[in-house]
């Protein structure tokens, strides 16, 4: 569905240096912190900036030769970004049909409805949870393949958030070759949605794993440092200093569970690997 | 295309307010003695036309234009909507208004010139075309604030140029406006034909020069 190679964006005090893939069924979900650069990979892949370096396919496609019709395949969410608040949902519909052959204008309303958003009021006027929920809507309202959202559950309570994400599996569910490349700072909403999952940092990709394999095989070793010296370090990714001696990552759980019984080891889950892989260190 | 110029419409329902000040306005010209109607027409012509300018506004409100560009269609469309846009509600705003000016003057003039009269009309048009020739481009590439001070920079630099050389003319004992007016209506016909061949060139390039702009722009 989407490939970027070596994607470089470069500005006064930031660069962009991408490479990831997102494969057809698969919803890949992009991790970082604010300003790591989640929302320019979403503007180099969409072709909103230039880029200074590297490739980008979307839907078996170079990015410049894509035209008006392939973009009728894309559903996208911006987390700073949508139509303008002087319009109503009244005034989209006809909009929408105008851009999107497959505009399904019953489900669209039926959603809105659902979502207890009014047809009449103006845009700028909604709260933020219900502009998100609209976002997404719009974006599922054409029978899109491939949707491209970044922070769709920005600013959303826990049950909207639920909600929005049971959409997407919904959307999922419908046709198997469909994909989503998603961005959420909530990590929550990642590690139950995705299939695999990219970490970037000050611009750089710097972790992909199978959310599978991240959950089973990953895990967080809290030893003393008299006990560090004691283990086989050789499975260990980063390392991060605590009150307690030693926080370590790493990808062999099995490993460590069947040798030190006697050791305190955590699941892994995103926030950890996060904070290992950004605060942790090199063996 | 048409899902912009019907979101821009939509868009147009925010400024009704405006719009009902504008026509009013233009009524109180209409009465006036002196060029009454052809002021009216103007003044309601290139307002109108403007609006083009404000839809634009409502398009970069809050980064509004990098999920705009993600909507099938291509910088090429937006740029050829905007000038559709404009001309559309500008040249209504002319044919309604010089139509409405017809009427009266027909039935108050009774040795109306029809095509002289039309064809004098014509000019504000053609004004129409060199004034969305400027206004688009700056307003993409200064953005709203800076476009404003752009325009008028060069509305007050058009006027000093030309009181400058009307003045040079006094003192040399010429009435430049004299010579303009007696050029352009003893050779209506071909004067108006010649503006709006050139008023169509300036517009071809003012598009040329949005599209090179507009393909620069990070959104």
């Amino acid at each position: 569905m989407l490939k970027m190679n070596n994607v470089k964006k470069k500005y006064p005090n930031f660069t962009l240096n991408c490479t990831l893939e997102v494969k057809p069924g698969y919803i890949t979900g992009l991790i970082g912190q604010n300003g790591s650069g989640k929302t320019t990979a979403f503007k180099s892949a969409l072709n909103l900036i230039s880029t200074d370096g590297g490739s980008i396919e979307i839907l078996g496609k170079n990015l410049e030769d894509i035209k008006s019709e392939d973009k009728e395949n894309f559903g996208i969410v911006l987390s700073d970004s949508g139509f303008s608040g002087y319009l109503s949902i009244n005034d989209l519909a006809p909009v929408l049909k105008s851009f999107y052959k497959n505009f399904d204008k019953t489900y669209f309303f039926k959603q809105c409805q659902r979502f207890a958003l009014p047809k009449q009021k103006k845009i700028k006027e909604f709260s933020t949870g219900m502009k998100a929920k609209l976002k997404l809507l719009i974006a599922l309202s054409h029978k899109a393949s491939f949707l491209i959202l970044d922070e769709p559950t920005a600013g959303l309570d826990v049950i909207a958030r639920d909600e929005i994400l049971d959409l997407l599996r919904e959307f999922m569910e419908q046709d198997e070759n469909r994909s989503i490349l998603i961005s959420s700072h909530i990590s929550s909403d990642l590690e139950g949605l995705c299939d695999d999952l990219y970490m970037i940092h000050e611009g750089q990709i710097i972790f992909h794993e199978e959310t599978d394999i991240l959950l089973s095989d990953y895990a967080i070793l809290k030893i003393s440092k008299e006990k560090l010296h004691k283990i086989d370090q050789q499975y260990i990714l980063k390392i991060k200093e605590e009150n307690f001696g030693y926080s370590c990552l790493t990808k062999e759980k099995q490993f460590y569970l069947d040798n030190y019984p006697d050791i305190v080891i955590e699941n892994g889950n995103i926030d950890e690997l996060i904070m290992m892989m950004i605060r942790g260190e090199d063996l | 295309m048409k899902g912009l110029l019907i979101k821009d419409l939509k868009l147009l329902k925010n400024q009704r307010v405006f719009f009902l000040t504008v026509i009013l306005v233009t009524l109180v010209f209409v009465n006036s003695p002196e060029q009454g109607g052809s002021f009216a027409v103007g003044y309601l012509t290139f307002v109108s036309s403007l609006f083009v300018l404000s839809t634009m506004s409502y398009d970069e409100t809050d980064n509004g234009l990098s999920f705009l560009f993600t909507l099938p269609f291509t910088r090429k469309i937006y740029v050829y909507e905007k000038y559709i846009f404009g001309l559309m509600i500008g040249g209504t705003a002319w044919l309604l208004s010089s139509t409405a000016a017809f009427i009266h003057d027909y039935h108050t003039l009774p040795l109306l010139n029809i095509t002289d009269w039309w064809l004098s009309y014509i000019l504000i048009l053609i004004i129409l075309f060199i004034i969305i020739s400027f206004a688009i481009p700056l307003r993409l590439k200064f953005g709203n604030d800076k476009s404003r001070i752009f325009v008028a920079i060069l509305c007050g630099g058009t006027f000093a140029i030309a009181f400058i050389i009307a003045q040079a003319g006094k003192h040399m004992g010429i009435d430049i406006e004299q010579i303009l007016e007696s050029f352009i209506f003893t050779k209506l016909l071909s004067s108006v034909g010649t503006l709006l061949a050139v008023s169509f060139i300036i517009l071809g390039i003012s598009i040329v020069v949005s599209l090179k702009i507009l393909n620069h722009k990070e959104l």
